[in-house]
């Protein structure tokens, strides 16, 4: 055996010769272990049948090049299909080379890289979230020290409001009595005058029904404003302070159902489809909450007649709910930032933009999850993992 | 008459209280009362030194003195005030305090429900009454069995309506001390 063919044959990487056509013509026994088929049944196939397909087009698209001569080797990662339908990952080495006048070869090199893209995915998925915990526990402090400022001018602006609401339908009733004074018979000159002049300088009739619907709009957003700082209140008090106990996840899916109906029972349905699920260590109340922002995005990415899915069971020592709605789905530009605080794409005053980051915040203190899976226009999928038993 | 007491170091906030307090368009009604607002704690205590208070509404984050050392000396000169504590920031160390030390009567929070507020405030003033009539009659049925003088009673009454009338403060060259 020559130093060429022991190399081929004993060597660790998947190899693989392509003739012209693309198919194989020759494969070592490392090729046929790492995608656990028989040794010499590759031959005559195409390289692309293992490749799955999504990977698959980005993986023939780079044999053309090479094909082509465009290039003369080029690496890739793939995902492909083993004998057994498990997938794995593969790095793959191609390299092209003139097998005779104008026809080209190509040798593929294969490594399982499962390992390190696993391992890649944790580091990343790690990442992600500290960076959201670190989020998160700069809003809780900024919220603690922020609410004491803004809920001092509050109270009092959002409590003279209504004061001053009073004080205004006390004195139209006053200029009420006094435009009826002033316009009756018996009314001296003097007065009738002074009237007339006054209203037309001011426009009183526009000012009546003005001043109360300017009032209360400006309750409303004080209300909203109260809102807001409520809700960001909640990050520094989602901590231990209210009490773990066995709670029945179902009872409170469909305790969270009733309150949100109103706005989903126009444009969705809903199909349940609970599992078997043991009591779980929570605060309900918390875990609530969590369910309601979940279940009211869902409804408002539905336009109509969709359907709002939620599903249930175990897994190991934990549970999970699935709340899937087969709405407008979310960009994936956006996708990374639903959970960070105040970040919407809703109208203004809609939505604050701490629901789904207030959900976030919840879960960690509970040590689950809450993941996301969207795709534009099919639909968002959220999935809610809980430990059954608390640490 | 009742006097009430309202100390918030944002006078902005005693204001409002005041207004609210004051609006009848706003239930519950309360009986007859005047208002004295402080913005700083300390003046607070000088005033009540010889004013009779039959509620404070006091803030809990102030700078020099914090609600719960206010209401703690509040008590000391008038233990039959009714306190309430009105903070923006409910943290448990300050509630528990509150509770524990000064025995408030309530704890609102900022911003406060209006009608909520006023209720709170009523009902202070009823449970107050309560407490107080209880009180006169132990006091008639001590007369009676004579365990108590009338002078000791009069005494009690006379501090009642001017705390600190039956104290007298001598300084160290034999005078007589009128400011606290």
């Amino acid at each position: 055996m020559s130093g060429a063919e022991a190399a081929f044959a004993h060597s660790q990487l998947g190899i693989a010769l392509l003739a012209a056509d693309g198919r194989i013509v020759r494969a070592n026994a490392s090729l046929t272990t790492l995608l656990g088929i028989e040794i010499g049944s590759p031959i005559g196939h195409e390289a692309g049948v293992w490749v799955e397909d999504d990977d698959r087009a980005k993986f023939e698209a780079a044999l053309l090049a090479l094909r082509k001569g465009e290039m003369p080797r080029t690496r890739l990662t793939v995902k492909c299909r083993k004998a057994d339908g498990s997938s794995l990952w593969v790095a793959v080495g191609m390299s092209a080379y003139d097998e005779a006048a104008g026809s080209r070869g190509i040798v593929l090199e294969l490594q399982d890289v499962s390992d390190w893209r696993r391992s890649e995915d944790e580091l990343s998925w790690v990442q992600t979230h500290l960076l959201q915990n670190e989020k998160m526990a700069s809003i809780g402090q900024l919220a603690a020290g922020v609410a004491h400022e803004i809920n001092n001018p509050l109270g009092y602006v959002y409590s003279n409001l209504g004061t001053l609401k009073n004080y205004v339908g006390d004195l139209l009733q006053i200029t009420a009595l006094f435009e009826q004074a002033a316009g009756a018979e018996s009314a001296n000159d003097a007065l009738r005058e002074a009237w007339q002049q006054a209203s037309e300088k001011i426009d009183v009739e526009y000012l009546r029904d003005d001043v109360l619907a300017l009032v209360s709009e400006s309750q409303q957003g004080m209300q909203r404003v109260k809102k807001i700082v409520q809700d960001l209140k909640e990050f520094s008090h989602a901590d231990a302070q209210e009490l773990r106990a066995q709670a029945d996840l179902h009872a409170g899916l469909d305790s969270t159902l009733n309150i949100v109906q109103n706005e989903i029972k126009y444009k969705a349905r809903i199909e349940k489809n609970y599992g078997k699920l043991p009591m779980v260590e929570c605060v309900l109340s918390q875990i609530n909450q969590v369910f309601m922002n979940v279940l009211i995005n869902a409804g408002q990415a539905i336009s109509d007649n969709g359907v709002i899915r939620i599903a249930s069971g175990i897994d190991g020592d934990h549970v999970w709910v699935d709340i899937s709605d087969d709405g407008n789905g979310i960009e994936p530009g956006n996708l990374k930032r639903i959970f960070d605080p105040f970040f919407t794409t809703k109208p203004v005053g809609v939505g604050t933009g701490l629901g789904l980051s207030l959900s976030y915040s919840i879960m960690q203190k509970h040590h689950g999850r809450i993941e996301v899976e969207s795709t534009v226009g099919e639909g968002t999928r959220f999935r809610i993992r809980l430990p059954i038993k608390a640490d | 008459m009742y006097r009430f007491l309202l100390v918030d170091d944002e006078i902005n906030v005693s204001k409002a209280l005041r207004r609210l307090l004051l609006n009848n368009a706003i239930t519950p009604h309360l009986p007859e009362f005047t208002v004295t607002i402080h913005d700083s704690p300390e003046q607070a205590l000088c005033w009540a030194a010889d004013h009779k208070v039959d509620v404070v509404i006091s803030d809990y984050r102030m700078p020099v003195m914090d609600g719960v050392t206010f209401l703690t000396r509040i008590k000391e000169v008038q233990p039959d005030t009714a306190l309430l504590l009105l903070s923006a920031n409910a943290d448990m160390e300050g509630v528990t305090r509150a509770i524990n030390e000064v025995g408030i009567f309530r704890f609102l929070s900022k911003p406060w429900n209006d009608s909520q507020l006023k209720g709170a405030v009523a009902d202070a003033l009823k449970s107050q009454a309560l407490l107080l009539e209880n009180r006169r009659l132990a006091d008639e049925v001590r007369l009676q069995r004579g365990v108590i003088t009338k002078h000791e009673l009069e005494l009690k009454r006379l501090e009642e309506t001017s705390p600190g009338i039956t104290r007298v403060r001598w300084s160290d060259d034999g005078g007589v001390l009128l400011e606290p």
